[in-house]
């Protein structure tokens, strides 16, 4: 009994003898703590309409066409773009092939978008691009055409892909 | 004999209790009895951005209930954007405090680049404000849909010695050694060194002689003459700062953006060139610094 007395009595020494010291040696600190969340760029297809063999990537980024191309004949593609992200996205875009003479001279291109096309975050815009073959003097072919939709803000871009492969067979249909 | 044990034990622990306060008081920092505590506290924060033509990203701060941690959230931060938290520290203690250092804790500073206003060094009398401001600019290489934390940590100690004392201070050192009624806290050989540092870095102040008249010549010019002119009253306050300046009390402390050497070289240059007009203005700047620990 005595030494649990004697025990509590010395701790309690202790702390009474640091606690002078501590309190004498006064300091403070004043913190501000932050934290940043920072935003996204992303556009999607959300959803299209076509004639083709379609199929869609896992991301929504990429949507593969195939199927055939005859004369005179519009190939409606309707591709609903979504800004996906949390900030403004602006839309443009480009079109390559892997044939650029036959493309250039023997199809014609439209599409509704008007560009540089600004799409608030959240928001969606449905794009419909008309691919046209003029010429009926053609032999058969296939050609790649890739139609890609880069969104950009400041540094940022993001981008999703049409890839058309037509082919075009003589007197098909 | 167990009674007279316990009874020992119980004593003991009051000495040394007493013993741990009184070293405490002694020290100036204790926060239970000896007048009110050593305290800073936020008393404002707000927040603004570069954004001009969209308003896409957002920044937010508030104070905490505790009043010593500002919260702050940037939203859809995105390269370049730049938030910027403009914040009020307050003295809410009694004793001046001094900012001993400013840590800014960033784990990411590819992605983010922070500044804050450095403190170090200033002190904050009783009552006094401090404004800062912290910028947190958003890199290019800042993660896309990512979330980044940092911290800002203002260290502080408080101050309760060194900070100017009044012109009734110095004279209560100077008065006992001359055989006046009173009980000096700065040694008579301190106080001797001090008025020879004076004379040796003064324009106006020159003690020679031995210790009692170099005294008397000090605490003549703090008493001043009956009828005292402006230069009579601006000569005591400049000694009383020269004094708190080579006592190494006005460290840290500034009055209208002046430091106590400039207030000294100002009073000096007009005493010198006889520039009456700025006496009083000079006397009452040197009066103000010296009561800067009182507030």
């Amino acid at each position: 009994m005595n030494k649990q007395i004697l025990a509590a009595f010395t701790l309690l020494l202790f702390a009474l003898a640091i606690t002078g010291y501590a309190y004498s040696h006064w300091r403070e600190t004043v913190q501000i703590q932050g934290t940043a969340q920072i935003a996204k760029l992303e556009i999607i297809i959300q959803d299209y309409q076509t004639t083709l063999d379609s199929q869609i990537s896992q991301d929504n980024h990429t949507l593969n066409l195939k199927g055939t191309i005859t004369q005179n004949q519009p190939l409606l593609t309707s591709i609903t773009i979504q800004n996906n992200g949390t900030t403004p996205a602006t839309i443009t875009h480009t079109i390559t092939t892997n044939n650029t003479d036959l493309w250039n001279t023997y199809f014609t291109y439209s599409q509704n978008l008007t560009e540089p096309y600004e799409l608030p975050a959240e928001n969606i815009v449905t794009v419909l691009q008309n691919i046209t073959l003029t010429d009926d003097q053609l032999e058969p072919f296939t050609i790649e055409v890739t139609v890609t939709y880069t969104a950009t803000f400041q540094s940022w871009t993001d981008t999703i892909t049409i890839k058309y492969t037509l082919t075009y067979q003589e007197g098909g249909t | 004999m167990k009674t007279k044990i316990f009874a020992t034990l119980v004593l003991a622990t009051i000495a040394l209790g007493i013993i741990g306060y009184s070293y405490a008081c002694w020290n100036g920092g204790i926060q239970i009895n000896c007048y009110r505590k050593c305290d800073l506290a936020f008393t404002s924060v707000k927040t603004w951005d570069n954004e001009i033509e969209k308003d896409v990203a957002t920044v937010n701060a508030y104070i905490t209930c505790d009043k010593d941690t500002i919260k702050v959230t940037i939203t859809n931060a995105y390269p370049c954007y730049t938030a910027y938290i403009n914040y009020t520290i307050k003295n809410i203690g009694k004793y001046p405090i001094q900012f001993t250092s400013v840590t800014i804790i960033n784990e990411h500073p590819e992605a983010l680049e922070i500044t804050t206003t450095n403190h170090t060094g200033t002190v904050l009398c009783a009552c006094q404000t401090i404004t800062g401001t912290t910028t947190v600019h958003t890199l290019q290489p800042a993660r896309e849909n990512w979330q980044y934390e940092f911290q800002i940590k203002i260290a502080a100690k408080c101050k309760p010695k060194g900070y100017p004392r009044t012109i009734g201070f110095w004279k209560n050192q100077f008065a006992p050694y001359l055989g006046k009624p009173g009980k000096p806290q700065i040694p008579a050989q301190t106080l001797e060194d001090y008025l020879d540092q004076i004379t040796a870095q003064s324009s106006v102040f020159n003690f020679t002689g031995t210790r009692k008249q170099k005294f008397q010549q000090a605490l003549a010019i703090l008493e001043m003459p009956r009828r005292p002119t402006m230069l009579d009253k601006l000569k005591a306050q400049l000694l009383a700062l020269w004094l708190n300046y080579v006592a190494g009390w006005t460290e840290g402390y500034t009055l209208n953006g002046m430091t106590a050497w400039q207030i000294i070289q100002g009073s000096e240059n007009a005493i010198n060139n006889g520039l009456t007009g700025k006496y009083e203005y000079w006397k009452n700047l040197c009066d103000q610094f010296n009561n800067l620990g009182e507030t």
